[in-house]
């Protein structure tokens, strides 16, 4: 039972080892997409070297073949480290070292230096992957680093599987509320220095340079653009969500490009009753455009810079989900300012596209006004032209041969056609780039914008008007504004071409599958603005709980809970385990608790041995006084003799001898035998003759 | 490292002052201490860079993790204290040892909760580790060299864990009402006057044989076994034990002057000796120390006061070139 060691030079045990290397490869497994494929094969195959090592005592590897080892990896992950940035070579580095590590696992503080690393390590991971399922297995990986701690610091003679994982999830179960509230109340500061991230998201959403084409690429892509929440929890319409993001005001003939534009303070002084606020949360897309409702008129996030087209930008590529809140108006009120930089909403390439020129000019001769001319171009798109995702491919003078000739298009298409012709026809336009519609999750109240709902119209300047959106689209096809994009182009081959058509097809056709992925954005929608976004809506949230923040407040808050919590936790420490039973005295609360039922006075006192419980038990139930002579002998020897006399059949023989008891105590009780003359326990006598 | 040992000193002397010597221990909160280890402090500063990696990647991820273990490394004080908290210790008898040897401390541990990974032992890193079943109470003998003769008191005893995570040290000193007896390392040399004598003697009256000569007594516990006479045994008169007639007459005495060249310490050494020869073969003997007397005797009790007077000799132990 007892060893004596030297306790600061422990040897691990084959336990401690085994859950070492399991928290390893635990901890590590994620982060093997992003350490070179070599690192990660030369650790698979170190790692089941070891624990072959260690479940028999062959196979040890040689001094030499270690050092070849040692060497080839450190020069390995140096060269690596210093040709990768950021994040990469950290996880590299800290991976490697905790492998080599792992072959010269002898001492407790080779453990601790491996339980260090895995702490360092599993924390390194959420910098490249924050999703709900990996926060889960973040848990995990922690599970394993506390069994492992817990196996070497614990007997050899112990049970090295599920003991430690039982007793490892309490702990941290106790750990929990205290690490709730100070993930809750701990001050959010900003990055100490700057740090570089990696930069690997790629480039999605909507482009700087339009071309038609570009955004019926987008519908073949069905991940989220960003999510949208209301402060009334009510969208507007769906023929009202027009989310703006770009304008595009430079047209060359090909395409159309980025307008530069000015920055423009806020117009935050707006109050109105049709004021829309809500807050965006969008998804990296590496580039600076920001979403908002059309017309936007200002965000209070000192991220987001507006602009004067009335797009908002953020002052950096969102590489990482943002949310801001901002505020639209659905529709707004011309405020009188003239148009700045007219000719530029004029400019055409000189040349090119004569039916189209020639149209425009038939116009003019007709004397139509500006909103005529509108009209014109509208009607003659609703009566002639199709909505497809797959338009034949336009050549040369495209305008023109796409009105006149294939007459079939996407978003894209007319609002480039219209664009130029209301240009040709004296009226300062340009196209405007954004996404139209949503799904809107009942779940959570939010309003979910993918990217194939990219989208792009036009607007125009008429005087006195200002800038009117003029949507072509909706003359060809205004199902596409009403319906869900989803259920327009679901035949469509183009449509989603890059996400999984099978999955969204069942999704489509099985109502409750739809549910399901709904209430999971749902979800996934709260966790990226409760969880990853906390530290935008810790001020709010706390302010709303307990109003006016201050450090004795927070004090409070902290040490309240926690000091319950910790009280809690020592009273079960103390308390709950000391009504820990020897497994032979379960049997003997049993039959107690069994008599007790019939009488009181069966019960076994407090104090009273066993051995003067059956005696007592005797007197009253003389019918059964040979089981119990013999059941309390059993008992004696089990509980008071030397391990070594315990054999296994003398505790088999008590278990069989004590359930005996039990079914003819029942018996007795049934035939109304127990419970005349009940002889009352001496418990002064009792005290005295305990046995200690 | 002087400064150390003299703290450590220091803080030695402030605990026996601060805990009477008692024979029952239980440790409560007034006796546990309570500390991080080094890995534990290892571990909070693998937080504190945590919690950097969390704050410049503004990563909320990182921050649970953070506060994760931050917790754990709370929640790890109550449940290393809960591993020591109500322990019960109780010290048992101890064997007397002689000068030069291990005595075994003897304690009994009880506990009504299982304990994990008790290191106990009077020296910190040499420790003896054990698991406490509940209620199953555990003897444990740790072993403390005796370089002194006369009765020696326990050190101050350590019990200590680590369990469950190695992240604190939960540790207590006891100190008990203990003391083991401490017998004058034994010496051979020298000779005695009186066996000389003896042999003298027999060689004068010469015709006696030994065995004819011999008074028969019963047996009486604490006989050895070489001087029960197996031969009347054999015949049935049951157990008898031989006393040497020789000796009888001319007994033996261990004197104190009769080696007035050793020192003090030598002499006792050397008495211890004799007076375990004479045991060994079960010889009357008598012991003479200045002022003290123990009248011829044999058996077990006899030789335990013979060894218990020489260690107490003096009132303890004397410097060697004084005597």
């Amino acid at each position: 039972m007892a060893e004596v060691v030297n306790q600061t030079s422990r040897e691990l045990t084959p336990g401690a080892k085994k859950w070492l290397l399991i928290m390893l490869i635990t901890v590590s497994a994620p982060q093997l997409m992003y350490v070179p494929l070599w690192l990660a094969v030369t650790g698979g195959c170190l790692l089941s070297w070891v624990w072959l090592t260690l479940e028999r005592h062959r196979y040890v590897i040689p001094r030499w073949g270690k050092g070849v080892v040692v060497i080839a990896v450190i020069l390995g992950v140096l060269v690596f480290s210093s040709q990768s940035k950021g994040l990469d070579g950290l996880s590299s580095l800290l991976i490697a070292g905790a492998l080599l590590k792992s072959m010269e696992l002898k001492k407790q503080r080779d453990g601790w230096v491996l339980v260090l690393v895995a702490c360092f390590i599993a924390a390194v991971g959420f910098l490249f992957n924050q999703s709900m399922p990996s926060a889960v297995y973040g848990g995990v990986s922690l599970l394993t680093i506390v069994c492992a701690l817990l196996m070497m610091h614990q007997g050899s003679t112990q049970a090295w599987l599920f003991l430690p994982v039982k007793k490892s999830l309490f702990m941290l179960l106790q750990s929990i509320p205290l690490m709730l509230i100070l993930f809750l109340i701990f001050p959010r500061i900003g990055p100490l220095w700057s740090v570089q991230y990696q930069q690997s998201t790629a480039k999605t959403g909507l482009s700087d340079r339009m071309q038609p084409g570009d955004i019926s690429r987008l519908t073949r892509s069905a991940s989220v653009a960003f999510r949208v929440s209301f402060t009334d929890n009510k969208p507007p319409a769906p023929e009202q969500r027009y989310w703006r993001v770009m304008t595009f005001a430079d047209f060359d003939g090909q395409g159309w490009s980025i307008a530069d534009v000015t920055k423009q303070d806020m117009q935050g002084d707006v109050s109105d009753d049709d004021l829309i606020e809500y807050q965006v949360i969008a998804e990296p897309s590496a580039s600076t455009w920001l979403f908002a409702l059309d017309y936007p008129l200002a965000s209070s996030a000192s991220a987001v810079q507006r602009y004067s087209d009335g797009t908002f930008k953020a002052r950096a590529a969102v590489s990482q989900r943002i949310s801001y809140t901002a505020s639209s108006l659905l529709i707004k009120p011309y405020d009188g300012h003239p148009l700045v930089n007219r000719p530029r909403y004029l400019a055409v390439p000189a040349a090119g596209n004569p039916q189209t020129r020639k149209m425009v000019r038939q116009w003019q001769q007709k004397g139509f006004s500006a909103e005529e001319k509108i009209a014109a171009l509208f009607k003659n798109f609703n009566q002639h032209f199709t909505y497809t995702l797959s338009p034949q491919k336009l050549q040369g003078n495209r305008i023109d041969q796409f009105l006149f000739d294939t007459r079939e298009g996407f978003c894209e298409h007319f609002a480039n056609a219209t664009a130029y012709t209301l240009r040709l026809a004296g009226i300062p336009s340009r196209v405007v780039g954004g996404y139209l519609g949503g799904e809107w999750n009942d779940y959570e109240e939010y309003l979910l914008i993918r990217q194939y709902e990219a989208h792009a119209w036009v607007e125009a300047w008429l005087d006195g008007k200002g800038w009117i959106r003029l949507d072509p689209t909706t003359a060809v096809a205004p199902e596409r504004v009403i319906q869900p994009f989803d259920q327009l182009f679901s035949s469509s081959p183009e449509f989603m071409a890059d996400s999984s058509m099978m999955a969204f097809r069942l999704q489509q056709n099985l109502a409750w599958l739809k549910t399901l992925s709904l209430r999971y954005d749902a979800l996934n929608y709260n966790w990226h603005r409760w969880i990853l976004g906390y530290h935008q809506q810790q001020n709010n949230l706390l302010q709303d709980w307990f109003g006016q923040i201050s450090l004795l407040k927070m004090l409070l808050l902290l040490f309240i809970p926690v000091g319950c919590m910790l009280m809690i936790v020592f009273w079960w420490l103390l308390k709950v385990q000391s009504r820990w039973m020897h497994p032979v005295d379960k049997e003997v609360v049993a039959i107690s608790d069994l008599l007790a039922k019939v009488s009181v006075e069966l019960k076994r006192a407090s104090g009273e041995t066993v051995q003067m419980y059956s005696v007592r038990l005797a007197e009253t139930l003389p019918e059964i006084r040979a089981e119990l002579d013999a059941w309390s002998g059993l008992y004696q020897r089990l509980r008071y003799a030397d391990a070594s006399a315990q054999a296994e059949d003398t505790s088999l023989q008590y278990h069989r001898l004590s359930q005996q008891l039990m079914s003819k105590i029942k018996r007795l009780g049934k035939q109304g035998v127990i419970g005349k003359g009940v002889k009352q326990p001496d418990v002064e006598k009792q005290i005295e003759t305990r046995v200690w | 490292m002087a400064d150390r040992r003299s703290l450590r000193g220091r803080i030695q002397a402030w605990l026996v002052n601060r805990y009477p010597g008692q024979a029952v221990i239980r440790l409560t909160q007034k006796r546990i201490y309570i500390l991080p280890t080094l890995a534990g402090s290892a571990y909070l500063l693998v937080v504190l860079l945590i919690l950097l990696l969390a704050v410049n990647y503004q990563n909320n991820l990182a921050y649970a993790v953070c506060f994760t273990l931050l917790s754990l490394f709370i929640t790890a004080i109550l449940h290393t204290y809960a591993n020591l908290s109500g322990l019960e210790s109780r010290a048992l008898l101890t064997e007397p040892v002689f000068v030069g040897d291990e005595a075994y401390f003897r304690y009994q541990l009880n506990t009504d909760r299982g304990l994990f990974q008790l290191g106990l032992g009077f020296d910190k890193a040499q420790c003896m580790t054990l698991d406490l079943v509940a209620n199953r109470p555990a003897n444990v003998e740790i072993p403390s060299l005796c370089s002194q003769r006369g009765w020696q008191q326990a050190d101050l005893l350590y019990i200590g864990s680590l369990y469950p995570l190695g992240l604190f040290r939960a540790w207590s000193w006891l100190r008990f009402e203990q003391s083991v007896l401490v017998y004058p390392k034994p010496v051979a040399g020298g000779e005695i006057e009186a066996l000389r004598g003896a042999e003298q003697h027999k060689h004068a009256v010469g015709a006696r044989g030994d065995d004819e000569f011999q008074e028969l007594k019963s047996y009486y516990p604490g006989a050895t076994k070489s001087s029960i006479a197996w031969k009347v045994y054999a015949k049935g008169h049951g157990l008898q034990v031989k006393e040497h007639q020789g000796y009888a007459g001319n007994e033996l005495w261990l004197d104190w002057d009769s080696w007035p060249e050793l020192s003090v310490e030598a002499r006792l050494s050397r008495l211890c000796y004799w007076a375990l020869v004479f045991s060994q073969s079960g010889s009357r003997f008598g012991l003479r120390l200045p002022g003290k007397q123990i009248a011829p005797a044999t058996g077990v009790e006899h030789k335990k006061n013979v060894l218990t007077q020489l260690a107490l000799y003096g009132g303890g132990p004397e410097d060697g070139r004084s005597g």
